[in-house]
Parts: C-alpha cells; sequence; structure tokens
C-alpha cells in the first residue's frame, strides 16, 4: 500500500511538470525561434591556417625592383623604333612555317621562344652561368638588327629553366644585360 | 547393586557357623536331624526376608527412576512454555513496532500532501488541489494524467503533421528534416511572415525546397531569393551558380517568405524536398583520363598526369586564359608560373610548407572537398580552364589560383613567394 501511494505521489508530480511544460510551450516563452539566425543560408566553413601561407620557397632570389621594372616595361610598353620593328618581323620569320608562336631558337644554353598572346619574346636559360648565358642571348638578338634599346624597352624577358640556379648564388633579375 | 550382593554380616556368620557342623567330622544322628530342620526353617526365612528386601529395594529403585524421568519430562514442558511465551511477546512486539512505523509514514504521507497541496495552489490556483486529488484518486489521477499527455501529443502531432515532414537517405543513415509554420490567420486581409527550416547533418551538392502556393494567397518575397513561377515557390540551397565543386554539409537553415491573402487559406502546405548527392570532384576522372605524360614518361608524383591530361598546355594558350581571366595581373602571373614552375603543368614538389604537397604551375595543394576559400587552393588540377572533360567541377589550375589570390588574398599574391619575380614585395 505505502509503495503504491508512493508511486501516484510520483505521478502527480509528473502530471504537474507535464501541465507546466505545455503551459509554457503554449506561450511561446520555451523555444522561441531567434528570428536573425532564420533568414540565412548555410554559412561555409570556417577559414582555417594561413591564406597567404607560401606553398613553395623558390631556390633563387628574384630581384624584385628589377622585376617591377620588367613588369611595368611589360605592362605599358615603349613603342619600338621601325628598324626595331622590322627586327622583330625578321626574328619572328624564324618560327616555325604557320606557327604564329613557339620556338625561335634553341641553343645548348637557352631558348628562344615567342608568345603571341602577350606578345613577349621570353628566354629560358639552361645552365647555371646566368650572367654570360644573357650575354650570348642579347648577342644573338643584336645579331638579328635588334639594338639594344629595342632588347630593354621591347622587353626581352629572360626566366630560369627547370634546375637552374645561379651560380655564385647571385641574385636573378628577368631583364637583360645593359638595360 | 551393593544393595542385592551383599548380605549383612550377621547372616554370613551363621552360615559359616552351619557349614561348620555339617562336615563329616561331626557325627551327630536324631537330634542333629531336627535342629537341621529347624536350621533350614531359619535359613529359609532368612532368604525369604532377604527375598523381601532385595523386592523393597528394587522398588524403591524404580521409584526413584520414575521420579528422576517425571522430573525430567517437566523441565522440557516448562522450557517449551517459556520459548512459546517469548515467540508470543515477540510478534506483539513486530506487530506495535510495524504498526508504530505505518503510523509515521502515514503522517508523513499526510504531511506531503498537504505541502504539495498547498505548494501546488501557491504556484498556480487549483495545482495543489488538483495534486491532493490525485493522491486520494489514485486510478482517476493516473487515468488523467494518461490523458493529459496523450492528448496534446495528439492534438501537436495532427497540427504539425501536415507541415512537417522527415526522410532517412539511403546509403549514409544522414536524415533530412524540413518542417514550415505559417500564421494562417494572420493571412487574412494582411502580409504573414511563413517559415521552413531545413536540417541536413550530411553532404549534398543541392537541396531543393518547393512549396505550392495556397489558395487565396498572392506571394511577395523570400530570404533567400526563392523562384516563383506562379504556382510554386522554389528554393535551391546551393545557390545560383553554384562554383565549381560546390557542396552543402551540416545544413541547418531556415527560408522565409511572405505570403498575402484575402482569406485563411483552409489547407495545410505541404513542403516538398530533394536531395542532390554530392558527386566526387574531378580529380580521380582526370587521372584516369591520361595517366602518363605528353612526352611519353610517367610523370613522378601521386596523381599522375593532373596538370595536362589533353596535352594541350602551350605558353601562348596560357598567355590567352591569363588576359581573359585576370587581364590587369596577366603579365605577373606569367612571371610567377615561371618562378613557381617554369611552365610545368605537372609540376610537383613534395616539400611544400604544407606537407601535401606543391602541384601545378602555381605550385598549390592537392584539391580538398571544401566549400570555401580552400576549394581553390587546388593544383592537382588540369591547368587549363577550357579543357575540362564535362560534367567535372574542381577548377582549374589558373582560375584557382586567380580565384584564390582574388576573392582570399584580395589581390596581393601572398600566398606565393614568386610573387618578387613579378615585382610584388
Amino acid at each position: 500500500m505505502i509503495n503504491i501511494d508512493k508511486k501516484y505521489i510520483l505521478l502527480g508530480a509528473l502530471f504537474l511538470t507535464l501541465v507546466f511544460v505545455l503551459v509554457l510551450i503554449a506561450t511561446g516563452s520555451v523555444g522561441a525561434p531567434v528570428a536573425e539566425d532564420q533568414s540565412t543560408i548555410p554559412t561555409q566553413s570556417p577559414i582555417d591556417g594561413n591564406l597567404d601561407q607560401a606553398n613553395t620557397i623558390p631556390p633563387v632570389t628574384y630581384n624584385t625592383d628589377a622585376s617591377k621594372k620588367q613588369i611595368e616595361k611589360k605592362e605599358n610598353r615603349i613603342p619600338l623604333t621601325q628598324s626595331d620593328l622590322d627586327a622583330k618581323q625578321e626574328i619572328l620569320s624564324l618560327l616555325p612555317e604557320g606557327q604564329s608562336y613557339g620556338i625561335i631558337y634553341s641553343s645548348e644554353n637557352f631558348n628562344i621562344e615567342y608568345v603571341e598572346s602577350l606578345d613577349l619574346i621570353k628566354v629560358e636559360i639552361l645552365s647555371n652561368s646566368i650572367e654570360d648565358i644573357k650575354t650570348e642571348a642579347v648577342n644573338w638578338f643584336r645579331d638579328q638588327g635588334l639594338s639594344q634599346e629595342g632588347v630593354c624597352n621591347y622587353p626581352v624577358d629572360f626566366y630560369l629553366g627547370s634546375g637552374v640556379v645561379p651560380d655564385g648564388g647571385e641574385i636573378f633579375s628577368p631583364i637583360a644585360p645593359g638595360c | 547393586m551393593d544393595i542385592e550382593n551383599k548380605l549383612p554380616e550377621e547372616d554370613q556368620s551363621e552360615e559359616q557357623e552351619n557349614n561348620d557342623r555339617s562336615s563329616p567330622s561331626n557325627p551327630s544322628s536324631n537330634g542333629r536331624g531336627e535342629k537341621k530342620e529347624a536350621k533350614n526353617e531359619v535359613k529359609q526365612n532368612k532368604k525369604e526376608n532377604i527375598d523381601k528386601n532385595d523386592q523393597k529395594a528394587k522398588g524403591k529403585d524404580d521409584a526413584l527412576n520414575q521420579q528422576h524421568s517425571k522430573d525430567k519430562g517437566l523441565g522440557l514442558l516448562s522450557k517449551k512454555l517459556k520459548a512459546v511465551r517469548e515467540a508470543k511477546r515477540g510478534e506483539r512486539l513486530k506487530a506495535a513496532k510495524t504498526l508504530a512505523k505505518s503510523a509515521i509514514k502515514k503522517k508523513v504521507l499526510q504531511a506531503a500532501k498537504k505541502g504539495l497541496i498547498a505548494g501546488g495552489n501557491t504556484i498556480a490556483p487549483g495545482l495543489g488541489t488538483a495534486t491532493g486529488f490525485a493522491i486520494d484518486h489514485p486510478k482517476t489521477a493516473a487515468i488523467i494524467v494518461v490523458l493529459a499527455i496523450t492528448l496534446p501529443i495528439i492534438i501537436l502531432t495532427m497540427v504539425f503533421s501536415a507541415f512537417t515532414s522527415s526522410l532517412n537517405t539511403s546509403g549514409e543513415g544522414d536524415s533530412v528534416f524540413v518542417s514550415g509554420s505559417c500564421p494562417h490567420d494572420a493571412i487574412a486581409g494582411g502580409v504573414a511572415e511563413c517559415s521552413i527550416n531545413v536540417s541536413y547533418p550530411g553532404e549534398a551538392s543541392d537541396i531543393l525546397i518547393s512549396i505550392d502556393l495556397p489558395p487565396g494567397t498572392e506571394y511577395i518575397d523570400s530570404v533567400p531569393e526563392a523562384t516563383f513561377d506562379g504556382k510554386t515557390i522554389s528554393w535551391s540551397l546551393i545557390g545560383p551558380n553554384p562554383l565549381p565543386n560546390a557542396k552543402l554539409s551540416n545544413v541547418n537553415t531556415t527560408l522565409l517568405f511572405h505570403l498575402r491573402g484575402s482569406g485563411v487559406p483552409s489547407a495545410s502546405l505541404p513542403i516538398a524536398y530533394s536531395i542532390v548527392p554530392f558527386v566526387e570532384s574531378e580529380t580521380p576522372i582526370q587521372e584516369a583520363l591520361n595517366n602518363s605524360g605528353c612526352d611519353g614518361s610517367t610523370p613522378n608524383n601521386p596523381h599522375g598526369n593532373f596538370g595536362n591530361p589533353n596535352c594541350d598546355f602551350n605558353k601562348n594558350e596560357l598567355g590567352k586564359i591569363l588576359r581573359r581571366e585576370d587581364p590587369a595581373n596577366a603579365y605577373k602571373w606569367d612571371a610567377i608560373i615561371a618562378c613557381e614552375s617554369t611552365y610545368n603543368p605537372n609540376a610537383y614538389n613534395p616539400n611544400s610548407s604544407s606537407g601535401k604537397g606543391a602541384y601545378g604551375l602555381l605550385q598549390m595543394n592537392p584539391a580538398q572537398q571544401r566549400t570555401d576559400i580552400y576549394r581553390f587552393d587546388a593544383g592537382n588540377v588540369n591547368w587549363n580552364p577550357d579543357s575540362r572533360p564535362l560534367g567535372v567541377a574542381a577548377g582549374a589550375q589558373v582560375t584557382n589560383a586567380i580565384n584564390y589570390n582574388t576573392i582570399g588574398l584580395k589581390g596581393s599574391f601572398k600566398y606565393w613567394e614568386c610573387r618578387k619575380a613579378a615585382g610584388i614585395r
């Protein structure tokens, strides 16, 4: 008898709790949605790590000032003289027949390639004697009738081929010697 | 025993005497015969007396024995009686204790009941009385409690069931839960703000939600913006023009829309929804297309010929894409690419700072299944955005880098150390 009484007391307490909960739900004081959070579409995952963390460090140090000067020359071209324009045409005539871009000249130490879409003549340096090869390449252009001014203003652009590192660890510049 | 075997001293001497006299060395005749008879008689009498004495002694012994056993029996009986009396006394004590206990409990229960009634009435008038009633009439109270629990649940279920639905998707066990509410009363003659809650713990390319406009109502607007064809309001949770490889994950969002009406819509608003499953990125597809290098050799990296699967890379095409995708920075990108990879779309550096390897023209991380800015930090993809296989949407090396720089780095190029080759500090 005593146990049964206890049970009913518990039931009574449960009933009271339920009534409270139902009253609270009905009046909306519990579980009312927060309006600000409702009108948003799913947010993206939080950004983790540094966005600007460099993934690779090149083995070569670049001359930033010279590189900047070179980019400015590419972006803001100084018109070539007529003789230099003619020389350029002569050089581009060395492209394989029917092609408007591609390799113009190849040697053991460098490749010369024309990129029509960017209107650039690029020299890829293939060995570590960087300055010597640069000089050798400039001489080749001069031999084709392009002036030093034309080499600098056009501009002829240098870059290092795969695995090429300057001999003395010098800082690399994409600008032709004498510019 | 002593009594039985010992003869009196007097009798022993007489017997000795008789023995001496009857010896053959004593030659007496007639007179001696009478004497003998008399002696025998005396002897006989003596024997009889002895027997009698013996019997008397025996009788005494028996009586003593009987008395002894009687005494023994009485002792046991009294012991039993004592035990019975004690047991009865114990029972009475126990019963008294039980009665006392139940009386205390009753008092306590009564006090508790009083307390509950008083407390309940303080909180809300009638609650305490109800509790008291529940205690006094437990069976009725039990029925009331069951009804109080069941009825609201049934009513609430009936109210929300028409506007709430849930479904288990096959495969992953993730479930989508879509529910909505719309204050029907407010629609009558005015504007009602309705909402649809969507939650989905899994991943999906998109979740499509639609709801038919209730009769007698007019669609006004929604947040996020929905498409409305005059009959149905529809949402695509991924949004218009999703980025390549975009996906939804752990969705928990609310769609709001406003309706205007002249009357209360009679019918409930059924929500329709569907989940567009997420498809893996293009990386494995690209690997399958061409896993050998364009010069016939096998690229030495974990993703094969990821960068130039169609063998269509050349600097001129790259220049065109750079001019088209980021004309202001085309020369800068060109210089950075020359520095980072020497124009090799399959360039791979296992010793990257991220530890995941650096891939492609711009030496970026391997593609991740992300929807944030890091979805663009993907280098192990095709270099050319124009020659990706149909249905593949992981971006291309050049466009990923441009997006990452423009959106994530605000044009600073700081992800690339080779920015210095483009004159950027």
